[in-house]
């Protein structure tokens, strides 16, 4: 029997979690509203279709009129992406067979986790190292190819036409398939180790080789999870901005060569909306909304993609992405019943074979078997080398250029006024950083696991609650794939143009609209894991729901909420995007969070595109140096605390 | 069914055993003679090896995991177009012992094997023997039926072809699904789909599927490891008639738990078993099939079959 006060308490309870995931998707409703109603000028002059398939972007003309179309961008996304997952998809297959299959067992996890740790570097950090390194070193190769294949033209469009630019198309999506490549990686691992051993067996027994059994058992079986983890992929370089910015040259060109330069969504917001107003601010914000509809497109996609892979299982499952993929059980309900009447032996096998097999030798395994396996295998050590190679690169780029910048004093002082100067440090950039992580932390995790906790308590499957859950789980999706570029122009327009300045407290909140969705996700996901046996047993002995949550279910599920939120600050810490036109930055010390603040990625980024001097440049190695110890050893303690965190399993 | 053969007397490369199930459990499923079961121990030999009536032979095999021993010293010999069963408690090694027969065994980490497996006169284990071409001619069934579930079923059976062989054409293809498929005892029931995914026959179809696709490979010796622990009875019954018809071409090693099935479908049994917890399995007897269940020698394997333990 429940008493009367338990169930007000209940209801009490409901309410209030309802309350604050509503509050956070009002806020961000808000935001999101003041966003479109600046585009309102774009559709009204040029119409969508007109906006999305104007050729041209002039916002300041010398003579005559200021143009705005979308498509040069949208071409430039789309061609940046198209050149990093060609790089990207299959040297990831490769990782993961290698870190699957290839490597000798005691090797597989130390290398899958040191690709793994391309992820926890910046993308502020890449474009560093893309300008700084690859570019020279890429040019003469680059240059002899626009040499030798100038002359090609598909359709009129010379591909390959010089001269050669410092940012361009490949470089770009170069940098960025390194970038995605992690991504891609984890998650066919993760759907390649869910082969069952029996599919491996089978092909092993029939005799097939290394690569013949992956051929046959584990690529067939994968294979929506690769289509869905390279489209996956997809939405990240779609949304990837400040390497883009970094390295791309901004110039809104469509068909042009893949060596010269262009211009993406993602980055010309990035480098225009701080000088915009009037009609170009409405046009950038059109582009993100452009952006934000492909990337939404995209991630359904992927979404759709990869529940294809794992039909049969729940819905409710398709949400906890890729880790889970499994193909329909062999005996799913639906098949055939083998009821055909017993006995009628069967008809004699008859071997047609004469000769004895031979299994030792080099005839044993034909020639032509042994060179593709070998091929195959070359494929796979090469593309690891692909993986291995350019994090080697970036980290020895980093060590060597930036530990002799970290002198104690490079934590106490400010970045010099004069670039030439190597006198100064990141003082005001760390501490900024810092202020930035803590306003994210305590917006976004109290809103983070109240809403999972209001979306994994309301168990009725039907009725308004379940409906508002349901509503505010795709809220909470979407937000996951919207791109940071978006959420800093969001928080620009909604919180700094309204406000009529700058602050510390806009970043903070930019940076926990990232944070947000992924606190929501791990703590769901803890909170679905912690068994039903043990809040039915608490429930059996009376207890109300708030109770069963508060002493059952949280102390369960609390390592792994505590994981879900250090990654999320990972996640957030290294972002660029973001911060540009809400914390803006500031050359000074300062713990205003009414100011503008300097941040660690910001100081990298605008080291990188200004003048570059040795002195700026070993700054900013220096800087990322700190970034990437923060991002790391954040990502260090939620990988221990995870550990841990796995409630038993009922 | 039985093969004449005449037991070779003396053998000089393989010492055989003294024995039947004494010291260390050495034994031989020897008894190849028609009429009367010769003294076990003393099969092997060159002269059986040499014409083909010993296809499969081990000597002293122990298998380990690690530093676990799982089983130890078991010599057994698998005459020609017989079915003999392994029969044991769980955990007594003896799927152990049968992957170790197509060197399956090695694929589990820190797996590992000594002594030796005789395929006709050559050491699976010997330096220059490739697993490739063991696993292809040692066909082998796995407890749970795991056909390709993405490929048709015409592809499941091509599957171990296309690795092997240089080119098959069209006609010969289908010639070559059919008449496994018939051999199955699957044709009737799939002939008017070979080209629907394999996922989706019933879990009794897709075992009869997989013996198809081994058998299409045209291995010498086809082990099945419990082949039939996850089937229905009537889906049981298929496969044992399946096996009683298929012995006449290939020989077959099954290990099972289920000793009625033993019984029905073997010529030889093989009982192994351990002493103790930690101690690995060893081979306590064999013989005849009817011997084995209705006269054992041994107490513990008295013990075992009459139910009486394990």
């Amino acid at each position: 029997m429940r008493s009367r006060g338990s169930r007000a308490a209940d209801r009490a309870y409901l309410i209030f979690a309802s309350a604050v995931a509503l509050i956070a998707v009002v806020a961000v409703g808000y935001l999101l509203w003041k966003t479109i109603e600046q585009t309102g000028e774009t559709w009204s002059t040029y119409g969508i279709i007109g906006f999305v398939t104007g050729t041209e972007w002039v916002p300041t003309p010398a003579v005559g009129e200021a143009l705005f179309g979308a498509l040069p961008f949208i071409y430039g996304t789309l061609m940046t992406s198209f050149i990093a997952l060609l790089i990207a998809v299959p040297t990831s297959i490769g990782i993961a067979l290698a870190t699957t299959v290839f490597l000798p067992r005691r090797w597989r996890r130390p290398v899958g986790g040191f690709i793994n740790l391309l992820a926890a570097v910046p993308s502020v950090i890449f474009g560093l190292w893309g300008i700084t390194v690859l570019v020279p070193f890429l040019r003469p190769a680059l240059d002899w190819v626009s040499e030798t294949f100038g002359g090609i033209s598909i359709f009129g469009w010379h591909l390959f036409e010089g001269p050669v630019t410092a940012g361009s198309f490949f470089v770009t999506g170069l940098v960025l398939g390194i970038m995605v490549l992690p991504v891609i990686t984890a998650i066919i691992r993760e759907v390649l180790l869910t082969v069952p051993r029996e599919q491996q067996e089978a092909a092993y027994a029939l005799g097939a080789t290394r690569w013949e059994m992956v051929k046959h058992s584990m690529l067939p079986w994968a294979r929506s999870g690769i289509v869905g983890a390279s489209v996956l992929g997809l939405g990240r370089a779609v949304g990837e901005t400040i390497a883009i910015a970094m390295l791309l040259g901004n110039a809104p060109n469509i068909f042009s060569s893949i060596l010269g330069p262009g211009s993406t969504l993602a980055s010309v917001i990035a480098l225009e909306t701080n000088e915009a107003n009037g009609m170009q601010l409405s046009a950038l914000t059109s582009l993100a909304v452009v952006l934000f509809v492909i990337a939404f497109l995209v991630n359904v996609g992927a979404r759709l993609l990869v529940s294809r892979g794992a039909r049969g299982s729940g819905g409710a499952r398709l949400r906890r992405v890729l880790v889970r993929v499994r193909r329909r059980p062999a005996n799913a309900p639906g098949v055939p019943v083998d009821d055909s009447p017993v006995g009628g032996s069967a008809d004699i096998w008859v071997p047609t074979r004469s000769a004895p097999l031979t299994i030792t030798g080099s005839g044993a395994v034909s020639t032509s078997r042994r060179v593709r396996s070998r091929m195959a295998e070359g494929f796979i050590w090469g593309s690891l080398a692909l993986g291995v190679v350019p994090l080697v690169l970036v980290m020895w780029e980093m060590v060597s250029m930036g530990l002799p910048a970290l002198a104690p004093s490079f934590f106490t002082s400010l970045p010099p006024l004069d670039p030439m100067s190597y006198d100064g440090g990141i003082s005001n950039a760390l501490v900024g950083t810092l202020i930035l992580m803590g306003i994210a932390t305590v917006i976004a995790a109290p809103l983070g696991v109240l809403t999972a906790l209001f979306i994994s308590d309301v168990t009725r499957p039907t009725g308004w609650q379940a409906r508002i859950a349901r509503g505010v789980g795709f809220f909470v999706d979407v937000l996951l794939g919207i791109p940071s570029i978006v959420v800093g122009l969001i928080v620009y327009l909604g919180i700094v143009v309204t406000q009529q300045h700058f602050s510390a407290l806009a970043g903070g909140i930019a940076l926990a609209i990232i944070m947000f969705p992924i606190v929501v996700r791990a703590a769901d996901e803890m909170l679905r894991l912690v068994p039903q046996g043990q809040k039915e047993a608490a429930q059996a002995l009376g207890a109300p729901k708030w109770r069963v949550t508060w002493s059952i279910v949280l102390p369960a599920a609390g390592p792994g909420i505590l994981t879900g939120i250090l990654l999320g600050l990972a996640r957030a810490s290294g972002e660029t995007a973001p911060l540009l036109f809400t914390s803006l930055g500031n050359q000074f010390f300062s713990t205003d969070i009414n100011e503008p603040i300097a941040a660690i990625p910001q100081l990298i980024y605008n080291n990188t595109i200004q003048v570059q001097t040795p002195a700026s440049l070993q700054l900013a190695w220096g800087a990322a140096l700190v970034l990437v110890a923060i991002i790391l050893f954040l990502n260090l303690a939620a990988a221990l605390l995870s550990r841990r965190a796995r409630p038993a399993e009922g | 069914m039985t093969d004449h053969v005449t037991t070779v007397e003396g053998t000089p490369d393989v010492p055989a055993p003294p024995g039947t199930g004494v010291g260390g459990g050495r034994a031989s499923a020897g008894p190849t003679a028609s009429a009367t079961p010769s003294p076990a121990g003393t099969s092997g030999g060159p002269g059986l090896v040499a014409s083909g009536l010993l296809p499969m032979y081990t000597r002293d095999l122990s298998a380990f995991f690690g530093s676990h021993k799982a089983i130890e010293n078991v010599t057994l010999d698998f005459p020609r177009n017989t079915v003999t069963a392994i029969i044991g408690p769980s955990g007594c090694g003896k799927s152990t012992y049968l992957r170790c027969l197509n060197r399956m065994h090695e694929m589990v980490p820190h797996a590992r094997c000594t002594g030796s497996v005789y395929l006709r006169d050559t050491d699976i284990y010997g330096k220059d023997a490739d697993p490739v071409a063991v696993r292809r001619a040692v066909g082998m069934v796995f407890q749970r039926p795991n056909p390709f579930p993405t490929k048709s079923i015409a592809d499941n059976i091509l599957a171990g072809p296309r690795f092997t062989r240089a080119k098959l054409d069209k006609a010969q293809r289908e010639d070559l699904v059919e008449r496994t498929l018939r051999g199955a005892g699957l044709w009737d029931e799939v002939k008017n789909r070979l080209q629907a995914q394999a996922g989706g026959l019933s879990g009794g179809q897709q075992q009869r599927l997989c013996i198809a696709r081994a058998l299409a490979e045209e291995p010498d010796v086809l082990l099945m490891d419990e082949p039939c622990s996850a089937l229905d009875p009537q889906s049981t019954m298929r496969i044992e008639d399946l096996i009683r018809s298929i012995k006449d071409r290939v020989t077959i090693v099954i290990v099972t738990h289920n000793m009625q099935q033993a019984a029905r479908v073997s010529d030889f049994t093989a009982f192994i078993t351990i002493a103790n917890e930690g101690e690995p399995g060893r081979l306590i007897e064999t013989g005849f099939t009817k011997d084995v269940f209705g006269n054992p020698q041994q107490e513990r394997t008295e013990a075992y079959v009459s139910g009486r333990f394990g």
